[in-house]
């Protein structure tokens, strides 16, 4: 399994999530998106955040930049990120943030940039908000973002409206107009999902070498567990709202604890085992939001189900037997040993 | 291509469709052609000698082919009230409907865009609510029940305009203005209540896409991403809303031009139905049709040369 | 598994709120003295020097009297008559017509419906003022003329928005379903279309009442309705309008009011319930 090599000090945290929920105010009442969700990433880590569609995972990575519309939102708890309060920022501050600091991309190119506008005039748009350069100078640079984000003849793709390109080169233009202000924190919302699989390795290496290169934090939401194997240092799984499981996803990858997280692996094909391994699949779907579970949510679902789980709602503990952090909400956890302690306190285990 | 060559023939075919009406027009008009042209007082030997000239003895195929003839060719006929050549009436009056048309919509667009950004940008906030409760009002308003309330109160009452009358820009430019002002303000309030609520919630919608939210993410501040990002792709809804409104506006600017008695076509036209002068009716209304359909045509075609992604797929 | 809360329908019924009813009250109030108009117990609408001519409003006459000295009150009653006769009749038989023929295209579809379709955009790109100044240049002004020539223009409009509903409606997975099952045509066209289009029908039929009563108004404003002395409302706007002003803008103001309120009402109307059909066409 990958590792970084990069030596992170302690202390240095790139962000921290406290307690933070986040809530919609529908016609059938309130929708809680996010849950009490807390975690810490260091400076300079790639952190994946994986669930199934409806589990929270967009919402949460666009609150960690307070991207929502917030005309019916509610948002409790805190965001730290680089020592920045981003739910205490005012309109003019976030939109400091988003020059200097954080940049994400989404999903869909196709939607996520301006139909008719030129690619060049999109990517000079993050630049001219960064930095102050001359109008010929900030030519020469958008036209090295885009060599440097992989688009061959990048004099002519400049003068390109989105539709004429491919849908890796357009990927390939977001992630320019993302990195264009070259910010600390750069949020991927499911970058390779609308691309062909052929392309989705060749944007992951590129994201992973940009990371590198410019020392992003790098927050990566995708459903592929291979995607936050092949790139991330830390994973975090969301179920309905409520993170499930958060560590380093050696860790989280090779020894599940909760019951959810083993499931998402099981389902996933794989080259390497036999051709008689069955692929499973979760039974069932997602809780409606609006009449959760009154425990545990994996709960209806969940294999190793017992009645406790059915009754009280598992806390987000500490596996304190490891030297790393590796946090998981479950009462009846697969692990080889059973952890003689369960911290419920989320704030002791923020350094790892 | 394909797609300019459908809207072509369609256009061909209303045009067609306009000139069979307008032929028809012609015969329905109770009595004979020729009398109805040269009036009563005609003689019966002026009637005959017209009755050749027209070709109404003639096969109505071929009746129809002179007609179209003398119809492309600018050979209306001449107002039976006064003996003038329609064309020459036209002539004179199209000037002024083309004047208040494009006064109320440039004073439309200059009201709908700021009033319809603002609101756009704060959905649902006072502003937003307040304006569209306006412009919901507006849209309800006819012409002829605006024009007296605006008549009453600022020519009337304050006095700063005069009620009706007409003077060409060419005699006073500042006296034509004062003219001017009340009829395109009329006209444009109508217009001023569909544009803005069709601005509004195409912007509305648009900003929420992915792409505004991108543009958010960029830092780049509501205003700009209003006016840098939706704005090209909401005006192309806006010119197809403003081609489509062409046929309202036209009518409109007549009625309006009837209140004001501005010398224009509708006011040519609404007089003619009145001294029953057939030939200026059918004259003005057939143009006015062609016209529309000649504009909606090139709002189409436009359109798609506008819209980059349309661009392409031709 | 608890599946029985996804399944279960989350049925918010949105109101229609207090000014739906004020309208459907002024709407209903309108057509109900307009219809007895004859029977209650009002001045004539023509009988003149009733009172003094522009006597201000008072217990007696509550509108006032107009130039002639004629009761404003029972000549906007009485004006109605013509705006409702107009408005209701003209769009009921463009319903018929063009409603008919929309559900027909729009079930059918193939060449006739490419044809129908044609046909009305091509009408549609009509001015709708040209026609009826034609058409009462060449015929009378009489209040047949101007409402079959009204519903005229407004048959495209209502086959237009029907036809869409119906394409909408029939391919919706139940009326693919009665096809398979062999129901008859006729009978998925009035059994199981016709009840999911109609409440579109009403949205779409109040707006164009509303539009057509403006139509009326306005060739009555031009002179061109009804002759008078008969009163209608777009006659008495024009009268007060042309000539009296200055004197008294209270001939213009009543009949003004009366169309811009009946005006709005149906437009109210027709929006909020096609809020309400939308909002709970999604929830389903």
């Amino acid at each position: 399994m990958k590792k970084t090599s990069k030596q992170i000090e302690p202390n240095e945290n790139a962000l921290t999530v406290n307690n933070l929920s986040v809530s919609f105010k529908t016609e059938r009442g309130l929708l809680k998106a996010v849950d009490s969700v807390s975690f810490t990433i260091p400076k300079g880590s790639v952190l994946g955040i994986v669930g199934e569609s409806g589990s929270g995972k967009t919402v949460l990575c666009r609150t960690l930049i307070r991207l929502l519309p917030e005309s019916n939102l509610n948002i409790e708890g805190s965001i730290d990120l680089f020592g920045i309060n981003v739910t205490e920022l005012r309109k003019r501050q976030l939109r400091q943030l988003y020059k200097n600091v954080a940049s994400i991309i989404f999903q869909d190119p196709l939607t996520a940039l301006n139909p008719v506008m030129k690619v060049k005039h999109q990517i000079a748009e993050s630049l001219k908000l960064h930095t102050e350069t001359s109008r010929s100078q900030r030519k020469q640079e958008v036209i090295d973002i885009l060599e440097l984000v992989g688009i061959p003849d990048p004099q002519i793709k400049a003068n390109c409206y989105p539709h004429q390109l491919s849908g890796g080169q357009r990927q390939r233009v977001m992630i320019a107009c993302a990195i264009a202000s070259s910010p600390t924190l750069l949020i991927a919302d499911e970058p390779t999902t609308a691309l062909d699989t052929t392309i989705q390795l060749q944007i992951l290496q590129l994201l992973k070498s940009l990371q590198k290169l410019n020392q992003m934090t790098l927050i990566l939401v995708s459903h592929d567990l291979g995607v936050v194997n092949y790139i991330c240092d830390y994973v975090a799984v969301m179920y309905a709202g409520k993170l499930v499981e958060f560590g380093k996803t050696s860790d989280v990858l090779d020894h599940p604890y909760m019951p959810y997280t083993k499931a998402l692996l099981d389902c996933m094909p794989s080259l390497s085992k036999p051709k008689s391994h069955k692929l499973q699949s979760i039974p069932n779907s997602m809780p409606d939001p609006f009449s959760l579970p009154l425990g545990c949510r994996f709960a209806p679902r969940c294999t190793y189900v017992q009645s406790r789980c059915v009754i009280e709602s598992p806390k987000l503990i500490s596996d304190s037997s490891e030297a790393n952090i590796h946090e998981y909400a479950c009462f009846f956890p697969i692990k080889p040993i059973v952890s003689k302690v369960a911290l419920t306190s989320q704030t002791d285990n923020e350094n790892t | 291509m394909k797609f300019i060559i459908k809207k072509l023939s369609i256009l061909i075919v209303t045009v067609f469709i306009a000139s069979i009406f307008g032929f028809i027009f012609e015969h329905l008009i109770p009595g004979n052609p020729a009398v109805a042209i040269l009036g009563p007082q005609a003689t019966p030997h002026n009637v005959a000698v017209l009755t050749t000239k027209l070709g109404l003895n003639k096969s109505p195929v071929q009746q129809y082919f002179t007609w179209i003839k003398n119809f492309f060719t600018g050979h209306f006929g001449y107002a039976y009230s006064s003996g003038d050549s329609v064309k020459t009436l036209i002539a004179q009056s199209y000037t002024e409907t083309l004047e208040l048309i494009v006064g109320s919509q440039v004073l439309a667009f200059l009201i709908a865009i700021p009033i319809s950004v603002r609101a756009a940008v704060k959905p649902n906030k006072i502003f937003d609510k307040f304006t569209s409760v306006i412009s919901f009002g507006f849209y309800s308003f006819p012409a002829f029940v605006v024009a007296p309330i605006l008549i009453l109160i600022f020519a009337v009452k304050l006095g700063i305009v005069p009620a009706s009358g007409y003077v060409g820009p060419s005699q006073s430019i500042g006296q034509n203005i004062k003219d001017m002002a009340l009829p395109c303000i009329t006209l444009a309030l109508g217009s001023f209540a569909v544009y803005s609520q069709i601005l509004r919630s195409e912007l509305v919608n648009l900003l929420k896409e992915d792409f505004a939210l991108f543009a958010k993410s960029k830092g780049i501040s509501k205003y700009k991403i209003v006016f840098k990002h939706c704005f090209r792709l909401s005006s192309l809804s806006l010119v197809t809303i403003s081609g489509l409104q062409i046929s309202t506006l036209i009518t409109g600017a007549f009625v309006i031009e009837y209140i004001f008695q501005l010398p224009g076509l509708g006011t040519l036209i609404i007089n003619a139905i009145n001294s029953k002068d057939y030939l200026v009716i059918q004259a003005v209304s057939v143009l006015v049709v062609m016209a529309v359909a000649t504009i909606n045509t090139l709002v189409d075609i436009s359109y798609a040369f506008l819209d980059p992604r349309i661009r392409r797929e031709n | 598994m608890k599946t029985d809360i996804t399944t279960k329908k989350h049925r918010t019924k949105v109101k229609l709120g207090i000014f739906f009813w004020l309208c459907t009250f002024w709407i209903v109030a309108v057509i109900l003295v307009a219809v007895l108009a004859p029977f209650l117990p009002l001045d004539s609408p023509n009988k003149t020097f009733e009172c003094q001519p522009f006597l201000a409003p008072n217990t007696s006459h509550i509108f006032g009297c107009d130039d002639l000295g004629r009761d404003m009150f029972s000549r906007v009653i009485y004006g109605s008559r013509v705006s409702m006769f107009v408005g209701i009749v003209s769009i009921l038989i463009g319903m018929l017509i063009g409603g008919t023929l929309g559900m027909i295209s729009g079930f059918l579809g193939k060449k006739l419906d490419t044809f129908l379709n044609t046909a009305a955009n091509i009408i549609i790109s009509f001015p709708t003022l040209i026609f009826l100044l034609a058409v009462v240049a060449v015929f009378k002004h009489s209040l047949i003329v101007i409402t079959l020539s009204i519903a005229f223009i407004s048959i495209p409009l209502l086959f237009r928005v029907i036809r869409s509903a119906t394409i909408a409606v029939s391919n919706k997975d139940f009326i693919q379903a009665a096809i398979v099952l062999g129901s008859s045509k006729f009978r998925i066209l009035f059994v199981e279309i016709l009840p999911n289009i109609l409440s579109l029908g009403i949205i779409y039929g109040c707006l164009g009442i509303g539009s057509a009563i403006i139509a009326e108004g306005t060739l009555a404003f031009l002179g061109l309705s009804v002759s008078l002395p008969t009163p209608s409302w777009g006659n008495m706007i024009a009268e007060g309008a042309q000539s009296y002003l200055r004197r008294d803008f209270l001939i213009t103001l009543w009949p003004s009011i009366f169309i811009i309120v009946t005006v709005v009402c149906f437009n109210f109307i027709s929006q909020r319930l096609e809020h309400q059909f939308n909002s709970s066409d999604n929830k389903v």
